[in-house]
């Protein structure tokens, strides 16, 4: 007897590979910087924090200054970009299967753009103060993106039911229409215009503990909470209708999907700025692997996003030493041409 | 017992169907025809509860088929659509098991006994060596068992089937509509299929739902429903009703 394509071992081996590639991945971050740092003193650093082993690694010959670089710098920002790309990864991937449609991804609901507008009256109105690691620019993005989110779902309901080509179109409206006011604003405010369109272009330079603090549990919890709607994601594939006959509860499962992945969304896009093409790309290239089922895809797209995210948040910091480009400038300079890659080869993606 | 009461549905303005009333014969096949626009299918939704009557009621068992939560629902009736439109590459056997859903509790996977329903349900559809194959691949034949397969697994009492056998050729007609009646022997259903075909409905149902604009022109076998002056009443068309080594054919125009 056949059984199903979804093996749970091969989704646990394949997340068991994909973090270990992750641990991987933040040692070699916590070296790349625009100071260098000896591979030894790194991992020995980083191996002195991981609980029952950290006491067995000596730290001396190792300065302060390196100890802050490794910890408080270059670990927490790797933290930050494995999070962030993930978070972006598995929205991407749940929105794609949700409205049936290759090119839907955080951005086309309007959080991206409800965000960055946020963000932008933030910096008109001097909010950049710190407050328990939430900066006003993180906080008002945030609610900026939840409120787009929230509002594109309300015009998208036509007597009480959420039409998903209706929910596409005012999405698409709402973010054009929160672009062209933050376009405004930055017209009318010339100084500012430098520091907006720079959040705009996503950093995650300024990444520390306290915005990890906040933003990694709603990620993380947000992103669970997103799995456990597979078999439902799953069922939508095969068009709304099929999946109310075998009794699902439609319009409740995309109310969930939404504010789940509004709540992923802007919590990572509040602390690293707008950062494309990772939410539309990385999904599309695991779902090339491993096929459509949400059981897999959706896990597995996080791990894959947030290395994706590191590996160019690496480029960022290195390209252009001692300055730094922003990351979303590199997604979308590679993720453009490589989408196009991908879609003239496989045809349909 | 499935059961129209009264029920109405108009497009905006369009009146659809008035007043039809059908209670469905328990563990028979019925099918429902009438010319294009008839409101045939219109019916199926309103049985299937994608529609809910602007007049009257669908009655399951004696409730309102809305007072029916989703899950409680997809456990009692299973619908087939018209040359459903797969994209995604899943696995038969995947498909199959979707129709499992409304009976998996929360966050556990298929059960050995869900495997089971799904093994009995691909055999009696024919389709067991085809369990690992991707649904795309699939002829149109195939995929429409499969979906029967689906709905079977559902473990329903009642089968809707929307115009199932469009596009097969004549061979997977026959085989398909034979195969639905032998399954609600074989698994006590009651099914409904809107079907275009007046012979093969003659032929292959054991009750006949006649309509014309909306309005039920009769409900019984089809020697009673089918008579030549009905069709041609209904379809505009002369039509000659003839047995030939035991099945009925049906000549028209002239």
């Amino acid at each position: 007897m056949k059984t199903s394509a979804f093996q749970p071992r091969k989704l646990l081996l394949t997340m068991l590979v994909g973090l270990v590639l992750a641990a991987f991945m933040v040692v070699i971050a916590s070296l790349v910087g625009s100071s260098g740092m000896n591979v030894g003193i790194a991992v020995r650093i980083l191996l002195s924090k991981i609980p029952l082993v950290g006491q067995f690694i000596s730290l001396d010959g190792i300065s302060s200054s390196q100890m802050t670089i490794v910890l408080q710098l270059r670990l927490p920002r790797a933290l930050g970009a494995l999070v962030v790309g993930g978070g972006l990864a598995v929205c991407g991937a749940a929105l794609q299967g949700m409205f049936k449609n290759p090119l839907a991804d955080s951005g086309l609901l309007g959080i991206s753009s409800g965000a960055a507008l946020g963000a932008g009256v933030a910096i008109l109105l001097g909010l950049q103060h710190t407050i328990f690691g939430l900066s006003g620019v993180s906080l008002f993005a945030f609610i900026g993106g939840i409120s787009c989110m929230l509002l594109v779902y309300y015009l998208a309901r036509v007597r009480g039911r959420i039409n998903t080509v209706s929910l596409l179109l005012s999405g698409t409206a709402m973010s054009t229409f929160a672009a062209a006011l933050l376009s405004l604003l930055m017209m009318l405010n010339h100084e500012k215009m430098a520091v907006i369109y720079s959040w705009t272009m996503g950093s995650l330079s300024s990444l520390g503990w306290e915005q990890l603090a906040w933003c990694v549990p709603l990620v993380l919890l947000g992103t669970v909470l997103l799995v456990l709607q597979s078999r439902e994601l799953n069922l939508l594939l095969l068009g709304e209708e099929e999946a109310k006959h075998l009794g699902v509860n439609t319009d409740w499962v995309k109310l969930r999907v939404m504010l789940l992945t509004a709540l992923i969304c802007a919590a990572a896009v509040s602390v690293s700025g707008i950062i494309g093409f990772v939410g539309l790309m990385v999904p599309h290239v695991v779902r090339l692997i491993s096929g459509p089922d949400h059981r897999f895809l959706l896990p597995v797209s996080f791990l894959a996003g947030g290395i994706y995210l590191l590996m160019v948040d690496m480029i960022a910091k290195t390209i252009a030493s001692p300055l730094e480009m922003p990351i979303g400038i590199i997604t979308s300079v590679l993720g453009g041409p490589f989408f196009i890659y991908l879609l003239r080869k496989k045809g349909v993606v | 017992m499935l059961a129209c009461e009264q029920v109405s549905w108009s497009y905006e303005k369009n009146e659809a169907l008035r007043d039809v009333r059908c209670a469905f014969a328990q563990e028979q096949l019925t099918m429902i025809l009438g010319p294009n626009g008839s409101g045939k299918t219109t019916l199926l939704k309103l049985l299937s509860g994608t529609y809910k009557p602007q007049k009257g009621e669908v009655l399951l068992d004696g409730a309102s088929l809305q007072k029916y939560p989703p899950k409680a629902l997809a456990k009692k009736i299973a619908y087939v659509a018209q040359s459903a439109k797969i994209e995604y590459n899943f696995s038969v056997i995947d498909i199959v098991l979707m129709g499992r859903y409304a009976y998996l509790p929360f966050l556990r996977s298929e059960t050995q006994d869900d495997y089971a329903l799904a093994a009995e349900a691909m055999e009696q559809t024919g389709i067991s060596h085809l369990a690992g194959r991707s649904i795309l691949e699939l002829s149109g034949g195939e995929l429409q068992r499969v979906l029967l397969a689906r709905a079977l697994v559902q473990d329903c009492d009642y089968l809707l089937l929307d115009e199932p056998i469009t596009g097969l050729d004549v061979k997977h007609q026959l085989d398909f509509l034979q195969l639905v009646n032998t399954l609600c022997v074989k698994r006590r259903i009651t099914a409904i299929c809107v079907l275009h075909d007046i012979e093969l409905a003659y032929n292959f149902g054991q009750n006949i739902l006649l309509l014309a604009n909306g309005v039920t022109q009769g409900y019984g076998t089809p020697q009673q429903v089918l008579t030549a002056e009905t069709i041609e009443k209904v379809y505009g068309t002369k039509a000659e009703i003839f047995v030939r080594n035991g099945r009925t054919h049906i000549a028209f125009g002239g």
